[in-house]
């Protein structure tokens, strides 16, 4: 099975929510296919042409800071986030590859969350807690990536 | 009638965070609160020190949706400062990646953000479902910007291609030429699109703005030209702080901005067009006429259909720039430090962004100005939600808080570029 496409998801000047992107590019460095987006409209594209896709995102509310996960896409809330309005957001993606596309393209998807307190705003930087978690999320992006 | 208030405590489909406070007072409008949470001001202050030439870096991440645009007034700011000119291949290349911006920019408010509020829709997720058709052909559209942004400026977001007097690496003719067809089928993608848009019912409004925009002498105006306006502003981008000042808010973090001799204005479509109609494409120029545009479109609401015709001429210009490039016979031309001042106003898609560096002559920056369009803006976004009065007391409170914020989102406002991160919604069973 052709390796998947890894897409990171962030803002850089925004704190800990640019984990994602850190994790897409430490990836990008081991050779891995990566992706990096400001809003998740990126996961559209892909999915449509075929692709897998491991998506790398900051997670609020999901644990103490620098706790990775996987998450299922299925259980993203589709409502408006609380102040994430930049763009079209992940859960909404998924929601509208659904419709677009069926449930097979969103079960192309997995996911890797990593635990933010908050996005710290005009930052740019990790807190220790979950700049220690880069390399632990890339090796669970990775391992999902290889199938 | 009794007074009501109408709150939105976030803003869905606006680039960033904002809230507003509306307050009603039967039919008149007695307060408007745009409340902006803006990173640029953090941004002048992390430029301080810096060297010159990592001001395009910088200021690029102010913004992942238009990054391109900050990174374009910031290399214009400072080759005015140290005098350096950029042209032929390397002015061509600038503006196709402009381009770019503009139609993923673009796209992405016109269907994604902007669309379900004319059609009584919550969102993009049920717009697909009614017109999967149009969102379908919307995402690739979008993808054909997208695919120019990231072939000039090396990736997708926070672009590292660009420098100071040109680019790090010129692409070849043929990685330029592999993009045209899906730009052409975007073009044509792009046409229904506008048809579609054009079928939709506006609300009434007409507004008396002074409208700004860049003028250039034979071109629709992306990275240059003269500030001029609908009322005989005619300036030069050195001259933006003799003319327009910004002003502290004391409910906002963003700065308002005004006319010294006159007041509010409004940057973005409206404006460009108005001012900048015959400068357009004759495939574009038709497409606007086709539903109905003409220059003295004063109508916010109407702002769709010409982010419509703009996208229908930045695939255009695109594909004209892209058949006509010769590589350049350097990346960049050379550049030398030495101590100035220098200006830019450079047409993001959501209106003018003004850059101002004073550079020492050690190559540092020693003060920086951003002065971005949703800044410009708000006072006359606050003045569209006053001269609504009318229409909104005559609706239910739930259709009149859609409408105010749908006037809103006429302006596509770039609030800030701040967070994106999951909100987790688990089942519990």
């Amino acid at each position: 099975m052709a390796a998947a496409t890894i897409v990171g998801i962030g803002q850089l000047a925004a704190g800990d929510d640019g984990v994602g992107l850190a994790v897409a590019r430490e990836l990008a460095a081991r050779g891995f296919g990566v992706r990096e987006s400001a809003d998740a409209s990126i996961l559209l594209e892909l999915l449509e042409a075929g692709h897998r896709v491991v998506l790398v995102d900051a997670v609020a509310g999901g644990g103490p800071p620098g706790a990775v996960m996987q998450l299922d896409p299925g259980v993203l809330g589709t409502g408006p986030a609380p102040l994430s309005s930049h763009g079209i957001g992940v859960a909404q993606a998924i929601a509208l590859a659904r419709t677009l596309y069926g449930d097979a393209a969103v079960a192309r998807l997995a996911i890797v969350g990593i635990a933010i307190e908050r996005p710290a705003t005009h930052t740019v930087g990790l807190t220790p807690a979950v700049a220690a978690a880069v390399g632990p999320a890339a090796a669970l992006a990775a391992e999902l990536a290889a199938g | 009638m009794a007074s009501r208030t109408i709150t939105v405590d976030v803003l869905a489909r606006v680039e960033g965070e904002g809230a507003l406070t509306l307050v009603l007072d039967g039919a008149t409008v007695v307060e408007a609160k745009l409340r902006l949470f803006e990173p640029p001001r953090l941004f002048e202050a992390m430029m301080h020190g810096r060297a010159c030439t990592e001001a395009p870096d910088i200021s690029s991440r102010i913004c992942g949706i238009c990054p391109v645009a900050y990174q374009m007034s910031a290399c214009h700011a400072i080759e005015d400062a140290l005098g350096v000119r950029v042209g032929g291949p390397l002015r061509a290349l600038r503006r196709l990646m402009y381009c770019g911006e503009w139609i993923e920019s673009h796209v992405l408010h016109m269907v994604m953000l902007h669309a379900p509020d004319f059609l009584g829709l919550p969102d993009s997720i049920a717009l697909a479902q009614v017109h999967p058709e149009r969102v379908r052909g919307a995402l690739a559209i979008k993808k054909a910007g997208n695919a120019i942004v990231a072939t000039l400026g090396g990736r997708e977001i926070h672009p590292v291609n660009v420098r100071v007097g040109g680019f790090y690496r010129a692409p070849r003719t043929g990685e330029l030429a592999r993009l045209l067809p899906d730009l052409r089928a975007a073009l044509d993608e792009a046409e229904l699109s506008l048809d579609w848009l054009a079928s939709f019912e506006y609300p009434e409004l007409s507004r008396d703005y002074e409208l700004v925009a860049l003028r250039h002498p034979d071109e629709y105006p992306m990275n240059e030209g003269r500030l001029v306006s609908t009322r005989g502003l005619d300036i030069t981008a050195r001259e933006f702080g003799d003319h327009i000042r910004e002003e502290q808010v004391a409910y906002t973090t963003a700065l308002h901005a005004r006319i010294l001799a006159r007041g509010a204005y409004l940057t973005g479509p409206l404006a460009r067009f108005a001012l900048n109609a015959d400068r357009l494409s004759p495939r574009a120029a038709a497409a606007a006429a086709r539903v109905g545009l003409d220059p003295t479109c004063r109508n916010p609401f109407r702002m769709l259909l010409i982010r419509g015709v703009e996208v229908i001429y930045a695939l255009d210009e695109a594909i004209r720039l892209i058949e006509g490039y010769a590589p350049p016979p350097a990346p960049a031309v050379p550049v030398a430090m030495r101590a100035g001042t220098g200006h830019a106003i450079t047409c993001a898609p959501r209106g003018i962004l003004y850059h101002r560096y004073v550079v020492g002559d050690d190559g540092l920056v020693r003060d920086a100005q951003i002065t971005p369009p949703t800044s410009q803006n708000q006072r006359s976004i606050e003045d569209d939600l006053f001269a609504l009065g009318p229409m909104l007391a005559a609706l239910p409170h739930d259709v009149a808080t859609r409408r105010a914020e749908h006037a809103i989102r006429n302006h596509d406002p770039c609030i800030s570029c701040s967070t994106h991160f999951l909100t987790l919604a688990f089942e519990r069973r």
